[in-house]
């Protein structure tokens, strides 16, 4: 009897919180975002745990770069004096360069590209899953981060920002899934969705066939989905596939921001225009 | 189950969600990272009353799904199943037996995978289905089965050493 009534406990656990998981994925399918204001509190309990392990994680990576940086560091500064010599001349004709590129713009009256404010943020957590690709900020609402907001590295986009708490927010990587990022071929002018693959590359959508599109064109973009600025570089052509059927090209795209090895990443305050 | 004990295992579930969310760029290989919450949930149902199992599935289940931005309660309903299912097949399974224990999480990960390709084709987030299962599903489960013996004997050795700390100090 005791052994019938221990078999029904366990069982009536299992259901009790099968049902649980089930009310939440119809819940999030039903009413969308909503379902966010549910987490917000779970998010911001477990993000200071986590902040806590990735500073241990870094100060340990520290530790352990300083010492080997120790080994050979003399025969090592001998080459580094080497190198600044040459850097000089090269950052000198750089200057020159620069010069000439600010006399020529002036001259072809381009318009400087508007700059808007940026912040940078520390990722504390990575998707814990192979089927999302996301990561974890340490700054939220309250550091001025809001929904939507583009969110890049000095290589270019990484994603954007999906849920906020009032000291986190989860960015949405450029090759996940869910993600869409509306581009043109820097080159040919050629426009497409970049969608996420869930892998480390992204697909051009909507590249008609007769579209000039070659392997190495720089992806930038188009600024038209209203969130993200015109002209922020995403990444570098590295497949392309014609199929006579098709009316569509296909195209990978691999992210010019090395998204697997985020560590710090810039979030551009702009509202977006849609 | 003394304070001692429960103390290790708290910390090894805590371990096993900051890790799988922090750190876990380590074991990553061709992209693919391991499920060690689903091995820690099964190592610990093992070992523990049924309920736990349970419970703890659901627990873990839910804190992934909140650290990702993926579909809410996924993570948690797998879990929750594998973790009352573990103590289950004990009955039937030589569960001591690392192969058994192998050959478990490969099915569990593998109905894991089916069930979030069938959740996101439900949302109509388009996934292709063959290459889903070629270039995800299947390796991540061989990936978790290769690693659960080695992840079962690390905790066992961590374990056997924290109990015999125990009896040291006890014993003087």
């Amino acid at each position: 009897m005791d052994l019938n009534l221990d078999k029904h406990r366990s069982f009536s656990l299992l259901v009790f919180f099968l049902l649980i998981s089930i009310f939440l994925i119809m819940f999030q399918g039903f009413q969308g975002k909503k379902a966010y204001s549910l987490l917000r509190s779970t998010i911001t309990l477990f993000s200071s745990i986590h902040k806590i392990s990735v500073s241990m994680v870094r100060s340990a990576k520290l530790i352990w770069s300083d010492y080997i940086a120790l080994v050979g560091v003399r025969q090592e500064n001998k080459e580094l004096k080497r190198q600044i010599e040459l850097l000089k001349n090269l950052n000198n004709q750089y200057i020159e360069a620069v010069e000439a590129n600010k006399r020529l713009r002036k001259l072809l009256d381009f318009r400087e590209q508007i700059e808007e404010p940026t912040f940078s943020a520390q990722i504390i957590g990575k998707d814990s899953t192979n089927w999302c690709k996301s990561v974890l900020l340490d700054k939220g609402s309250m550091d001025g981060v809001a929904v939507n907001m583009p969110v890049v590295t000095y290589n270019g986009v990484v994603g954007k920002i999906q849920e906020v708490t009032n000291h986190t927010a989860k960015v949405l990587l450029i090759n996940d899934i869910h993600s869409s990022v509306a581009v043109l071929i820097q080159r040919s002018r050629a426009e497409g969705i970049a969608a996420g693959s869930g892998k480390d590359y992204c697909i051009i959508k909507y590249a008609g066939k007769d579209f000039d599109i070659r392997i190495g064109d720089r992806v930038i973009t188009s600024g038209i989905g209203g969130v993200f600025p015109k002209g922020l570089v995403v990444g570098v052509v590295s497949k392309i596939q014609k199929n006579n059927y098709d009316l569509f090209q296909y195209v990978e795209v691999v992210p010019e921001a090395k998204i697997s090895n985020l560590e710090e990443v810039f979030i551009i305050k702009r509202t977006p225009k849609f | 189950m003394t304070l001692k004990n429960f103390l290790f295992f708290f910390m090894l579930i805590l371990a096993s969600v900051f890790f799988q969310s922090t750190a876990l760029n380590i074991l990553v290989i061709s992209g693919i990272k391991p499920d060690l919450v689903l091995i820690v949930v099964c190592y610990i149902s093992l070992r523990w009353e049924e309920e736990v199992g349970t419970c703890l599935g659901f627990l873990l289940g839910f804190l992934q799904d909140v650290l990702s931005v993926g579909i809410l309660g996924t993570n948690a309903l797998t879990k929750t199943l594998f973790g009352y299912l573990c103590k289950k097949a004990e009955r039937r399974l030589n569960t001591r037996n690392p192969v058994v224990q192998m050959l478990l999480i490969f099915l569990f990960s593998l109905v894991e995978g089916f069930f979030f390709l069938v959740v996101l084709q439900i949302f109509h987030l388009n996934r292709g289905i063959h290459e889903t299962i070629v270039e995800l599903i299947l390796p991540e489960a061989v990936y978790n089965m290769i690693l659960t013996p080695i992840l079962f004997w690390i905790i066992n050795l961590l374990h056997r050493r924290w109990i015999l700390e125990d009896d040291r100090i006890n014993t003087g």
